[in-house]
C-alpha cells in the first residue's frame, strides 16, 4: 500500500475506529456481565432478608399469642377475638427465590421453610389440645413449638449466611471484574495514548511538517525568490503537488524571462525610434523646404517628403504600442483604431502575400476607451489571423475587417479565411495562457478580453461556415470622438514674411535639424540664432531676448527642462514663448506644465512648427 | 473407463459401501425419577413396554422427594446428571420445591399426581397430570352441598401446597353456595425431622364446632386416624377426602381399607372405570400382588408419555416438551390409563374426577351429583 495523505488518513480513521471497537468490546465483554452478575445475584437477596425477617418476627409473634392463649382460663378461650389462626405456610420464599439463590442456600431456606409450616400446624395443635381441655398437652406442644423455632431460627440463619456469602462472593466477583475494569482501562488509556501519540507522531511527520515545508516553499516563491525550486523531501500527494509547483514556477519564469526580452526587446526598439525621429525630422524637414521651393524636383521632394511622413509615423504607432502613454479614456472612432492597426501590422501582410480588406461603417459611433488598448486588441486579432493564414496552405488567404454598429454597440469583427477553430478549442481560446501557437504566450486573446471587458465590452468567437471571425464590441458614446494622435495634420504652409523682425532661437544638438528648422524660420522673415546645447541657447537667450524659443528636450549639457526652467525665473513671459520640439514627448515633467500646442514631437511638419510659432508670438 | 479411473473410482465405491453399512450410535436420553418408593412397581411395568427405547433411567429410591429440602437437593442431583426430563415428584410441597430447580436449568417434569396451582403457574417446564386444587376443591364442596347437604362443614388439611390449595378450592366454592365453614384446621406438612401431628386432638376440637361433614385435605394416614377416632366416638359424620387419601403406602397391609369403611374419597382414577383401566389394575394386582392405586395409575402414564415422545424421536427437553404441547393438536392424545391425555396451560384437562365410597374394603365408584370431570 502507498502511503500517501489519503491511505494515511483513512489507516488513522480505521486505527481510531479499531480503537473504539477495542473499547466497546471490553465494555460489553468485561462490565457488563459484571454489573449484570451483580444485578443479578444482589437484587433478590435484599428480598430474601428482609421477607426472612418479617417471617420469623410473624412467627414469633404467633408462638407468644399461642403462649397467651395455652395459659388464658377456659372462660376466654371462645370470646373474640378467640382462638388466633395462625399463618399458612406454602414456601413463598422458596418459590419466589429458589431459583435465584445457589442451591445450598435454597435447601436451607426450605428446610426454614418446612420448619414454619410445621411451627404453624403445630400451633394449630396446640390450639387444638388447649380448646378440648388438654391444657397440659397444649404446653407440651408449645414447648416443642419453641425448641423447633430454634431449628427454624438456625436453618434461617443459616440460608442468610449462605445468600450472604453468595452476595459477599457476587461483590468478590464484581470487585475482581472492576479490578479487570481498571486494569482494562488503563490499558485503555496505554491503547488510547499510544495509538493517537502515534496517530500525532505520523501525521506530524509525514503530513503536517511536509505541508509545512510546501507551505514555506510556495510563500518563499510567492515573495520572489525564484532562486531554488521545492525540495522533493515528500511523498505521495505531496510530491505531486511540489513537482507540479516546480513545474508551473519553472514554466512561468521561462515565460517571465521571455516576457522581459520582449520588454526589453520594446524598450531598446522604443528608444531606437526616438532616435529615428531626428535624421526623420531632417529629412522630412529638407524634403518640405524643397518641396516648397518649387521646381524641377518639386515631384521627387513630394515622393521624399510623404516617404519620411510614412516613416515618421510608423516609429510614432511603433513607440505608442510598445510604451504606450498614460491611458487617456476618450471618445474613439473604431475606424481610426483600424487604420492604425493595419498601419502597424499591414507590412506583414503585404510581405506574406496576404489580401486584407476593410469595411468600415463610415457613421459609425464613437466609443470610450483608450484609443492604443483598442489599437492593441485589433493587432492581436490581426496577428492571430496572419499566423493562421501564413502557416495555412489555403490557395485564397484574406483577411476581412469590419466595423459595424448593433444597437448601443460599435464593433468590429476580424474574419479570416483560415481553417478555422477546432470544435474541442473553441471554449479554450480566451484561457490565459492557451496558445496553438509554436511561439508565444498564449495571453492576446485573454488580455484583449480584459482590455475589452474593462470599457464595459467584451469579444467572442463567432461561429461561420469558413475560416474564423473574431468581434468585438464596446457601448456606443455619446460624444464625438476626438483625432486619433497620429492622424497626420496636412495644414497648408504660410506663405510671406510671417515673422519678420522676430527674433528666434533654436536649440538642438542635431546640426540638420538646427539647420531645417532655421532656414524655414528665416524664409519666413525670421531672425533665427540657433545653439548646440542648453548653455549655449541661454547665452544667445541672455545676450539678446528673443521673441520665441524652438527648444530640444534632450541636450547633452543642458536638456531643454533646465533652460525653460532657468528662463522662467529670470522671464516668465520668455518662458511662455518657450516651444519644446522633441522625439520623445512622454518624456516631458508633467510639473513644468507646458501645454500640448507647445510640445512638437519630432519629426515635426515644418507648417506646424510655423503655426506653433506664430500662436506664441501672438499670444505673447 | 481406463485403469486408471477404475484405480479411482473402484475404492471410492468401496469407501461408500462402509460407510453405508455403518451404523451410527443411536443417541439415548437420560429420564430421572422422583417418586415414592412404593411406585417404582409402576415404574417397572412400564419400563418393560420402552425397553426398545434409547432410554437411561436415572433415580435414587432412598431420597425423600416430598420435603422441600430434601426435594430439592434431590431435583439438582437429577440436573446435574443431565437428565432431560424428570417423573415426580411424589406430592405437591415436593413437586413445587423441585420445579425452581427444573425450570432454572431448564429439565422438563412431568408429576403425577400434583394438584397445587403452584406447580405449573409461571414454571415453562412443569407439567400436570391431573386437574389443580381449585377445581378439585370445587368438586368436594359442591359434592357435601348437593350430596350430603350439609350447611357447616369442617375442615382438615395438610399445611403445604397441596392441603392449602384443597382448602382455598372447598372455602371458595362453599362461600358462593353459602355453606359454613364451621372449624378449620391444619395438620403438618411433610417434612423432614419433624413430629406429625395428633389429628385425634384437632379432630376433636373441630367436632365441638358441630360441622354436618368434615372435608379432609389430607393422606392415607391422616384419613385412617380420622377414621378410627370417629368409629371410636361412634360418630357417623359424613368425611370426604381429597385425591390424597387415595394415595396407598407401599405396604400391602396398609392397602387395606376395611377400616375406612363409608370413607369417600375424590379420585382421579379408578380400576373400575373402564376396560383399560381394569386391565391395568388385573395386570398390576397379578404382578404385585395388591390392586394399585391412582397415583401409580398416573406415574404409570406419566412415563408411557415420555416413552411415546422418545419413540417420537424427542432426545432434548424442548424436544419433549413440544411432543407434550402436540397432544390433541397436531397429533393424537395420548391414549393412558386414566383417559386420554392433552394439556393445556401445562396441565392435563381431560382427567376426570368422580367421588369414590370405599365400601365392603373396596374403594369404587359412588355415583355422586354433581361430579366433575
Amino acid at each position: 500500500m502507498k502511503y500517501t495523505v489519503r491511505n494515511r488518513l483513512v489507516v488513522y480513521g480505521a486505527a481510531g475506529v479499531g480503537y473504539l471497537l477495542v473499547l466497546v468490546a471490553s465494555l460489553a465483554l468485561v462490565a457488563v456481565p459484571a454489573v449484570e452478575t451483580v444485578d443479578r445475584s444482589l437484587a433478590p437477596l435484599q428480598g430474601v432478608f428482609v421477607e426472612i425477617a418479617e417471617r420469623d418476627r410473624q412467627v414469633l409473634d404467633e408462638i407468644e399469642a399461642l403462649d397467651r392463649y395455652v395459659h388464658a382460663p377456659d372462660s376466654a378461650l371462645r370470646a373474640p377475638p378467640g382462638r388466633p389462626v395462625p399463618s399458612r405456610a406454602v414456601s413463598p420464599l422458596l418459590s419466589n427465590y429458589g431459583s435465584v439463590l445457589p442451591p445450598a442456600a435454597s435447601r436451607e431456606l426450605a428446610r426454614a421453610e418446612d420448619a414454619v409450616a410445621w411451627i404453624e400446624a403445630a400451633i394449630g395443635e396446640a390450639m387444638a389440645l388447649r380448646e378440648i381441655g388438654d391444657r397440659r398437652g397444649a404446653e407440651d406442644r408449645l414447648a416443642e413449638i419453641r425448641r423447633n423455632r430454634a431449628e427454624l431460627q438456625r436453618h434461617t440463619t443459616r440460608a442468610l449466611v449462605l445468600a450472604l456469602e453468595t452476595g459477599i462472593e457476587a461483590r468478590q466477583a464484581f470487585r475482581g471484574s472492576m479490578a479487570t475494569l481498571s486494569w482494562l482501562v488503563i490499558g485503555w488509556i496505554v491503547l488510547g495514548a499510544a495509538v493517537w501519540g502515534w496517530i500525532a507522531y505520523d501525521a506530524a511527520r509525514h503530513v503536517f511538517v511536509p505541508v509545512g515545508r510546501l507551505e514555506a516553499g510556495i510563500s518563499r516563491i510567492a515573495a520572489g525568490d525564484w532562486s531554488e525550486p521545492i525540495p522533493g523531501h515528500f511523498s505521495g500527494e505531496l510530491l505531486t503537488v511540489a513537482n507540479q509547483f516546480n513545474l508551473m514556477t519553472d514554466t512561468l519564469r521561462e515565460r517571465a524571462g521571455r516576457h522581459a526580452q520582449m520588454a526589453t526587446a520594446g524598450e531598446l526598439l522604443a528608444g531606437m525610434a526616438h532616435e529615428l525621429n531626428n535624421p526623420l525630422q531632417a529629412i522630412r524637414g529638407i524634403a518640405e523646404l524643397g518641396h516648397g521651393s518649387g521646381g524641377s524636383s518639386a515631384k521627387d521632394w513630394a515622393v521624399v517628403l510623404e516617404q519620411a511622413r510614412r516613416a515618421a509615423k510608423l516609429v510614432n504607432d511603433l513607440v505608442r504600442f510598445v510604451r504606450p502613454p498614460v491611458r487617456r479614456v476618450a471618445p474613439v472612432d473604431l475606424n481610426d483604431v483600424v487604420r492604425d492597426g493595419l498601419n502597424l501590422i499591414g507590412f506583414q501582410y503585404q510581405a506574406d502575400g496576404i489580401t486584407i480588406e476593410t469595411e468600415l461603417d463610415p457613421r459609425l459611433p464613437p466609443v470610450q476607451a483608450d484609443a492604443n488598448d483598442l489599437v492593441q486588441v485589433l493587432v492581436n486579432l490581426l496577428g492571430n489571423a496572419h499566423a493562421v493564414l501564413q502557416n495555412g496552405q489555403s490557395s485564397r488567404r484574406k483577411v476581412t475587417v469590419r466595423t459595424w454598429t448593433l444597437g448601443d454597440r460599435v464593433g468590429a469583427t476580424v474574419h479570416d479565411s483560415g481553417p478555422g477553430v477546432p470544435e474541442d478549442v473553441r471554449e479554450r481560446v480566451f484561457n490565459p495562457f492557451f496558445s496553438t501557437k509554436d511561439r508565444g504566450f498564449g495571453l492576446g486573446l485573454s488580455v484583449a478580453r480584459d482590455i475589452l471587458r474593462g470599457y464595459g465590452g467584451d469579444v467572442a468567437l463567432d461561429r461561420v461556415r469558413d475560416g474564423a471571425s473574431f468581434s468585438f464590441w464596446l457601448p456606443a458614446s455619446d460624444e464625438a470622438a476626438v483625432a486619433s494622435p497620429s492622424a497626420v495634420a496636412h495644414a497648408q504652409p504660410a506663405k510671406g514674411e510671417v515673422f519678420k523682425g522676430r527674433r528666434i532661437v533654436v536649440a538642438d544638438d542635431e546640426e540638420a535639424i538646427r539647420s531645417v528648422l532655421a532656414r524655414c524660420l528665416e524664409r519666413d522673415g525670421a531672425e533665427v540664432r540657433t545653439a548646440a546645447g542648453g548653455v549655449m541657447a541661454l547665452e544667445l537667450i541672455r545676450q539678446q531676448p528673443p521673441d520665441a524659443v524652438l527648444l530640444d528636450l534632450r541636450m547633452p549639457d543642458l536638456d531643454g527642462t533646465g533652460v525653460y526652467r532657468r528662463v522662467r525665473q529670470v522671464d516668465p513671459d520668455l518662458a511662455r514663448r518657450i516651444i519644446f520640439v522633441t522625439g520623445d514627448p512622454s518624456a516631458m515633467d508633467p510639473a513644468l506644465g507646458i501645454p500640448a500646442d507647445r510640445i512638437l514631437s519630432k519629426p515635426v511638419e515644418l507648417t506646424a512648427m510655423r503655426d506653433a510659432v506664430r500662436r506664441v508670438l501672438a499670444a505673447g | 473407463m481406463g485403469r486408471r479411473g477404475c484405480r479411482l473410482v473402484l475404492p471410492l465405491i468401496a469407501a461408500i459401501t462402509v460407510c453405508s453399512g455403518c451404523r451410527q450410535p443411536e443417541s439415548r436420553v437420560r429420564i430421572g425419577l422422583a417418586i415414592e418408593p412404593g411406585w417404582y412397581a409402576a415404574f417397572a411395568l412400564a419400563r418393560e413396554g420402552m425397553a426398545d427405547l434409547p432410554i437411561d433411567w436415572i433415580a435414587d429410591s432412598s431420597r425423600n422427594v416430598n420435603a422441600a429440602a430434601s426435594a430439592l437437593q434431590y431435583a439438582e442431583s437429577l440436573a446435574d446428571q443431565r437428565v432431560v426430563a424428570v417423573v415426580g415428584h411424589s406430592s405437591s410441597r415436593g413437586s413445587v420445591a423441585a420445579s425452581a430447580v427444573y425450570n432454572r436449568r431448564g429439565v422438563l417434569q412431568l408429576a403425577p399426581v400434583a394438584t397445587s396451582r403452584a406447580l405449573t403457574g409461571g414454571n415453562p417446564w412443569s407439567y400436570a397430570l391431573v386437574p389443580d386444587d381449585s377445581v378439585e376443591g370445587a368438586f368436594l364442596a359442591a359434592y357435601v352441598d348437593t350430596a350430603l347437604k350439609a350447611r357447616r362443614v369442617a375442615l382438615l388439611y395438610h399445611n403445604d401446597e397441596f392441603g392449602v390449595g384443597i382448602r382455598d378450592g372447598v372455602v371458595a366454592e362453599l362461600e358462593r353456595r353459602r355453606v359454613r365453614v364451621a372449624d378449620e384446621r391444619f395438620l403438618s406438612p411433610v417434612t423432614e425431622g419433624f413430629r406429625d401431628m395428633e389429628i385425634t386432638a384437632l379432630l376433636a376440637a373441630a367436632l365441638n364446632r358441630r360441622p354436618d361433614a368434615i372435608i379432609l385435605g389430607a393422606r392415607m394416614m391422616e384419613t385412617r386416624a380420622v377414621a378410627a377416632y370417629l368409629r371410636r366416638r361412634r360418630t357417623t359424620i359424613p368425611v370426604v377426602c381429597s385425591d390424597g387419601s387415595y394415595v396407598f403406602a407401599p405396604r400391602v397391609p396398609d392397602r387395606d381399607l376395611t377400616m375406612l369403611e363409608g370413607i369417600r374419597i375424590v379420585r382421579f382414577w379408578g380400576h373400575d372405570r373402564d376396560s383399560v383401566a381394569a386391565a391395568f389394575a388385573d395386570r398390576f394386582k397379578a404382578r404385585y400382588g395388591y390392586a394399585p392405586d391412582q397415583a401409580e395409575a398416573f406415574t404409570y402414564d406419566a412415563l408411557g408419555l415420555i416413552g411415546d415422545a422418545v419413540r417420537a424421536g424427542a432426545r432434548t427437553p424442548e424436544e419433549l416438551r413440544s411432543h407434550l404441547e402436540s397432544l390433541g393438536r397436531t397429533r393424537p392424545a395420548y391414549r393412558g390409563i386414566a383417559g386420554e391425555y392433552q394439556f393445556s396451560g401445562r396441565r392435563a384437562f381431560a382427567t376426570r374426577m368422580d367421588m369414590g365410597l370405599i365400601r365392603d374394603g373396596r374403594l369404587g365408584a359412588v355415583n355422586p351429583a354433581g361430579a366433575g370431570r
